[in-house]
């Protein structure tokens, strides 16, 4: 009843191996919740979201109206000083066509993500969102795009209260 | 309105867990009916489980036999994982290092630790009795 003699490392499974459940495989799942504080900003910006605006916070010192909105200004370390709603509409700075599902397996329709600056807020302010309506290859630097808001009853306060946004009809 | 106050979600992590060589070695054994162990000839131990290597020398261990399964209860708890209690016992073996966590099927107020168990294996599961 000898171990075979072979050297100390590991053994590769190969995906035949793996599928005719060759070997003893013990299966676990965990999910680990979480509860994420908003904080003051964020929380009163997924509130609007949901109430479909996009909210700002606007600085005095500076003049600047960030997006998402932010309790303190990080360029004159000072509070910012009040509410600001601005556009749903805005303009692609910097876009990606993305072929990754949410579980990195290969996507066989793209998907393109792009950063919008949002009307009304400061240069450079706006967010992350999915670009829908427009072939990849139509896709430019500078397109001004609109928020396609989902119907009010299937909004949550989150980021994805905007389905995606399209381009605006010119 | 609700209150966004916080943003609550969850991660799910899904993961299979390959046993290693002496473990699927192991495994097979349980799955057979024979409790295996691993033996260093140069230090004198004896692992159960049973491992690829001595972990006071690093020496590959080559020798592996059965169990004497006369074991005693070197502890025991009491698990609650549904509604009904668990008792799992750890037996041990006289001149073996490690032993073999199982449930008993012995309620908790008579047991008493040091007491001989004995181990069944059925369907390459191990369990504990008196």
């Amino acid at each position: 009843m000898d171990m075979p003699d072979r050297k100390h490392e590991g053994v590769e499974i190969t995906s035949e191996e793996w599928k005719a459940q060759k070997y003893n495989i013990t299966p676990f799942k965990a999910l680990f919740k979480f509860s994420w504080s908003n904080g003051e900003a964020v929380g009163r910006f997924l509130s609007e979201l949901q109430k479909g605006r996009i909210i700002g916070r606007r600085c005095a010192e500076c003049g600047r109206v960030m997006v998402p909105p932010r309790m303190f200004c990080e360029e004159d370390f000072s509070p910012t000083d009040d509410w600001v709603y601005v556009r749903d509409t805005g303009t692609i700075k910097t876009y990606s066509v993305s072929y990754l599902n949410a579980d990195a397996s290969r996507a066989k329709v793209p998907t393109v993500i792009a950063v919008i600056a949002i009307d009304g807020a400061s240069e450079g302010m706006g967010f992350l969102h999915i670009i829908r309506g427009t072939p990849p290859e139509k896709v430019r630097i500078g397109m001004k795009v609109r928020a396609k808001w989902k119907p009010r009853a299937r909004r949550k306060g989150a980021i994805t209260d905007i389905e995606y946004f399209e381009a605006e009809a010119t | 309105m609700p209150s966004n106050s916080s943003w609550k979600g969850a991660i799910s992590l899904e993961y299979r867990y390959t046993a290693g060589v002496a473990g699927e070695r192991f495994l097979n054994g349980l799955k057979a009916g024979r409790l295996l162990a691993a033996h260093c000839d140069r230090c004198g131990v004896t692992y159960l489980p049973p491992r690829m290597y001595c972990e006071r020398c690093l020496s590959g261990l080559k020798r592996w036999s059965e169990v004497d399964r006369k074991g005693y209860l070197y502890s025991y708890t009491v698990t609650h994982p549904g509604r009904r209690p668990v008792v799992v016992g750890l037996a041990k073996f006289k001149g073996i290092e490690g032993g073999i966590l199982a449930p008993i099927s012995v309620a908790k107020k008579k047991l008493r630790i040091g007491t001989a168990v004995k181990i069944s294996i059925k369907g390459g599961k191990v369990s504990l009795s008196l």
